[in-house]
């Protein structure tokens, strides 16, 4: 804006001094930087008479033979914003001079997870990315997982549901919100993304680094944070249709209304999804992706009492039924088994926000959410009864939170409390159910200083019934030496809490025979087992077993963003994820039946490290190019110890049984070193076409252990480098009508190995009918 | 500007992991004592729940209906190895696990921690994953022998054998296909037949 007055003030006080001559002119001048250095190679050009000239090394240009009259002028270089400016040409011009601003390619983005507040994307210091609904839109996203999938890092991997693996760390510890409340049902630890549906998201923010100061236990490796669509037209309705291979059918219906100068506002969105599934491989647990219907249905609304005050609402109900078929094996015998698993979930929140000043509110909240499944299996020749399931579980959850600006020399103070009560309903789970209490509060101060730093640090405190108290800090800093650069920094402690399967298990494998019992539950557990004469010896007895601790991390990363100039922007991230008292089985005893009898204790712990580069470029106009690469290394402490301690063996290539040396230790299975997406996109703004690539390359990753010594160390224990390439073009035809045609995975690539979840080449089209009213 | 790249280009020079590849060294083969190899010994392949027995003396296979004699030293179901006593057989028979220990330098059998078939389960070598003598790797869906782990025999009229298991997969094959055929031992050992703990 300066840039832009400077250049006007300087444009009328050059054109006063005009005067006019014979038949034609010159005109020359220089164009300077705003540190009135000279720049070279600025293309000048006049547009009307199709000419240009190119400034030298000290920003001086000159043209020459040109007749009168008005001409429009650009000027134009890549670091620079570009200026047209007409000048009326009555005589010879020696001296004129020009300023152009610098250019970098910034967005005005508004971010909320990183810090529950509304914050600039630009020069946060917490490794933040925002997945947009129209990259959603021009990739063809459908389910959660599909757009995760194509970002960098994020590595989704298919075990008991698409699960997303952040920094190297299994998805266990990447904490997934839904609208800024964290979501539930988590099957071994994974949830599973393909329950969200992506035809009401307006974006998803991606948080990298551990948030546990902020969002307490999960947030060790990053915040998901799917964010809805709030109604701002008056009337809208969205209607999309696919249909793809694998019997995809996906029928979306969306209806926006705003109104009463609007203070009221509401969303209301319906999905209907069905695909026959897919297998990729033979094997006892049933289909890669089952046939699954599933429909969801979910609304935002709100209301405004007057400008300071507001209630919103958010709701969502996702229903699925998945149907399957497994082979179940005893003895030399083998049959068909029939299973039905269905899911349901809810999740409802209210907001109350009062603003005393722009930057002075406080909200409260009350959140409540419930996942369930349950699942029947019969013999499909006989009908009779195989097995079943059901697994219940909800969160009750109410937080109160004020920012409040000026204190401490802080721009802005968060403060937060709140409780929280979970339960559990379960066969498998002692007692048949159990619930948790939790009491939690947390502090951010965010505050600039010498207009260069921001500073942001915050620590929470969560108090639980079922664990010790735990504090989570963060810290993280970042520098604006120059305007199109700022470095970043933080350091933070996440932690992840004990589940109920951990405390209260009380579950016996049927077909392997082994049993599981959690450490709150252990010394009654044992106590039953031995009542019924199961128990053969016990190796350590209840009484000697410790309370769980939560699973702690500390991680620290470093970075940088770098604009060099409108049309190419450099983003790094170094980061360094240190865990430890994992939670893992503990054998605490044989049983008479020779199989094992386990319960969990603290004991495991890794380490990941890695360093993410992102590289965004617009050579040509509507042209976009994106290059990611993430290096990462892992490894298991205790791993890394037995194998210093010469305790791991291998048969070397000799046939000679030796200790594993630690140059073959490959680190944590299923973590490609090298991984990278590509991502080029054509915007053909005259024909209303857009078209979209992308390769997404994953290196080689430990797959199994071939070679019994149950680590990562061995040749044939890797699986071959992939590329998976997926291609959408849409096409405007009507203001109201797109048309989109998609391929995912054009090369047809299939993996056994489970580390895609790609069911080969997948075609589909999609119409989205959109009618708006403004 | 200038200051910026300069700030940039060493904070890439910093970030640089510099990772220094080291040679992997395998040890000599050299051979102690001359192995017997038995490939493709049946382990109950019809899943009828009897052991297949077999000797070390002569590397033979002992009937069903010797199985409460002397006659064998170790019986094979699945991925259960039995020994000659207690509850199994009337027989002098026990087995150590050796771990972290290369099958072809082990000169001598310990003294101690002798295990004999005192119980039906668990037997005196364990069975389940990486309690025995294999790991049942879950990704892979396959058993592998345990590297490192030597299986230390009395027989039944109590010689000495150090035996090694090589792989349970029909041919045993360098790469294992999981659905390949199981229950199909392949295994090499050492009999002392002078009734002394060494095998050199």
């Amino acid at each position: 804006m300066r840039g832009f007055l400077i250049v006007f003030l300087s444009l009328l006080f050059e054109c006063s001094l005009l005067q006019s001559s014979d038949n034609t002119f010159h005109f020359s001048g220089s164009v300077f930087n705003p540190n009135n250095k000279g720049i070279p190679h600025v293309t000048v050009k006049i547009l009307d008479l199709n000419q240009s000239v190119a400034s030298n090394g000290k920003g001086y240009f000159n043209f020459n033979d040109i007749p009168p009259g008005n001409y429009k002028f650009r000027f134009s270089h890549i670091s620079y914003q570009t200026i047209d400016t007409i000048i009326n040409l009555k005589n010879d011009v020696n001296d004129f001079k020009i300023t152009l601003s610098h250019a970098y390619k910034t967005t005005d983005e508004i971010v909320v997870t990183s810090t529950r507040t509304y914050k600039h994307l630009e020069n946060l210091p917490i490794p933040t990315d925002v997945i947009s609904a129209e990259e959603i839109t021009k990739q063809g996203n459908l389910k959660l997982d599909n757009v995760l999938s194509e970002q960098l890092g994020l590595n989704v991997l298919n075990n008991h549901g698409n699960g997303v693996q952040l920094q190297g760390l299994d998805a266990d510890y990447t904490l997934i919100l839904f609208n800024g409340e964290p979501v539930i049902g988590r099957t071994g630890g994974i949830l599973d993304l393909s329950r969200f549906t992506l035809g009401n998201v307006k974006r998803i923010e991606v948080v990298r680094g551990p948030s546990s100061s902020l969002y307490g236990s999960n947030a060790l490796a990053g915040v998901i944070n799917i964010i809805t669509e709030k109604p701002t037209i008056p009337l809208g309705l969205k209607t999309s249709l696919r249909y793809g291979s694998n019997s995809l059918l996906d029928l979306t219906g969306n209806i926006q209304y705003s109104g009463n100068e609007n203070k009221l506002g509401m969303d209301l969105f319906l999905n209907r999804y069905y695909t026959k599934g897919y297998n990729i491989k033979e094997s006892s647990f049933g289909q890669t992706v089952p046939e699954i219907l599933s429909h969801t249905f979910s609304s935002d609304i709100y209301y405004k009492f007057s400008e300071k005050t507001q209630l919103k609402f958010s709701g969502r109900y996702n229903f699925d039924n998945e149907l399957d078929k497994f082979t179940a094996k005893s003895g030399g015998d083998s049959s068909l088994v029939n299973s039905k698993v269905n899911n349901d979930e809810t999740n409802f929140s209210l907001k109350l926000n009062h603003k005393y000043s722009d930057d002075f509110d406080i909200e409260a909240r009350v959140y409540r959410t419930t996942f369930g499944t349950k699942s029947n299996s019969i013999y499909a020749n006989t009908g009779e009864f195989y097995s079943d399931y059901s697994f219940k579980q909800g969160t009750n959850k109410i937080e109160v939170q004020s920012n409040l600006p000026n204190i401490l020399l802080a721009n802005l103070m968060t403060i937060g409390i709140g409780g929280q009560l979970d339960d559990v309903e379960a066969q498998q789970i002692a007692d048949g159910g159990q619930s948790a209490k939790l009491l939690y509060g947390y502090l951010q101060y965010d505050a600039d200083f010498l207009n260069k730093f921001n500073i942001i640090g915050s620590v929470r405190f969560d108090s639980h019934s079922e664990y010790n108290p735990h504090w989570s800090p963060k810290l993280a800093v970042s520098y604006n030496p120059f305007d199109n650069l700022t470095l970043r920094g933080a350091v933070g402690s996440g932690f992840k809490a004990p589940n109920f399967e951990q405390l209260y298990l009380d579950w016996t494998n049927p077909y392997a025979g082994y049993s599981v019992l959690g450490v709150a539950y252990v010394e009654e557990g044992v106590r039953k087992l031995k009542e019924q004469g199961i128990i053969d010896t016990l190796l350590i007895q209840p009484t000697n077993i410790s309370r769980l601790l939560p699973e702690s991390s500390y991680s620290l990363d470093f970075g940088f963003n770098y604009y060099l100039d409108k049309y190419l922007e450099l983003k790094t991230n170094i980061f360094r994820n240190n865990i430890s008292d994992m939670i893992e089985f503990l054998r605490i005893g044989i049983k008479k039946n020779g199989q094992s009898l386990h319960t969990y204790a603290n004991f495991r712990s890794i380490y990941t490290q890695g360093i993410e580069v992102k590289i965004k470029s617009e050579p040509i106009v509507n042209f976009t190019i994106e290059m990611n690469y993430q290096f990462l290394q892992t490894a298991d402490e205790d791993v890394l110890d037995k194998i210093r301690n010469k305790q791991i063996y291998k048969r070397g290539s000799t046939g000679i049984d030796r200790p594993v040396q630690e140059v073959e230790y490959g680190g944590l299975f299923y973590r490609p070193e090298h991984s990278g997406i590509l991502k080029i996109q054509y915007n053909w703004v005259e024909e209303n076409t857009n078209i979209s690539l992308r390769a997404l390359f994953k290196g080689k990753y430990g797959w199994a252990d071939m070679n019994g010594n149950a680590i990562l160390d061995d040749k044939s224990e890797y699986a071959p480098s992939t590329v998976i390439w997926n291609f959408t073009a849409s096409k405007e035809l009507f203001s109201f009508l797109t048309l989109q045609l998609g391929i995912d995975n054009i090369f047809n690539y299939k993996d056994i190995r489970m580390l895609s979840v790609s069911p080969g080449t997948t075609f589909y089209v999609n119409a989205t009918f959109n009618l708006n009213k403004y | 500007m200038k200051n910026s790249h300069i700030l940039i280009i060493s904070f890439i020079a910093l970030a640089l992991v510099i990772s220094c590849s080291k040679e992997v060294t395998e040890p000599d083969n050299t051979i102690t004592a001359r192995s017997t190899t038995i490939s493709n010994l049946p382990a109950d392949t019809g899943k009828t729940g009897h052991f297949t027995f077999f000797r070390l003396s002569d590397s033979s296979f002992v009937s069903l209906a010797d199985s409460n004699t002397t006659k064998w030293d170790l019986g094979f179901a699945g991925t259960t190895i039995i020994i000659n006593s207690g509850v199994r057989g009337p027989g002098q028979g026990a087995a150590i696990v050796l771990r972290q220990t290369d099958y072809n330098s082990l000169a001598e059998a310990p003294e101690t921690g002798w295990i004999t078939e005192t119980q039906l389960a668990p037997p005196a070598i364990p069975t389940g994953s990486d309690n025995g003598w294999y790991h049942y790797d879950g990704a892979a869906q396959t058993i592998t022998a345990i590297p490192g782990v030597v299986l230390l025999i009395r027989t039944a009229d109590g010689k000495y054998a150090k035996m090694q298991i090589i792989s349970y997969y029909k041919d045993a094959p360098q790469v294992i296909d999981p659905n390949g055929q199981t229950r199909m031992y392949t295994f090499r050992y050492v009999y002392q037949a002078n009734g002394t703990k060494k095998f050199q």
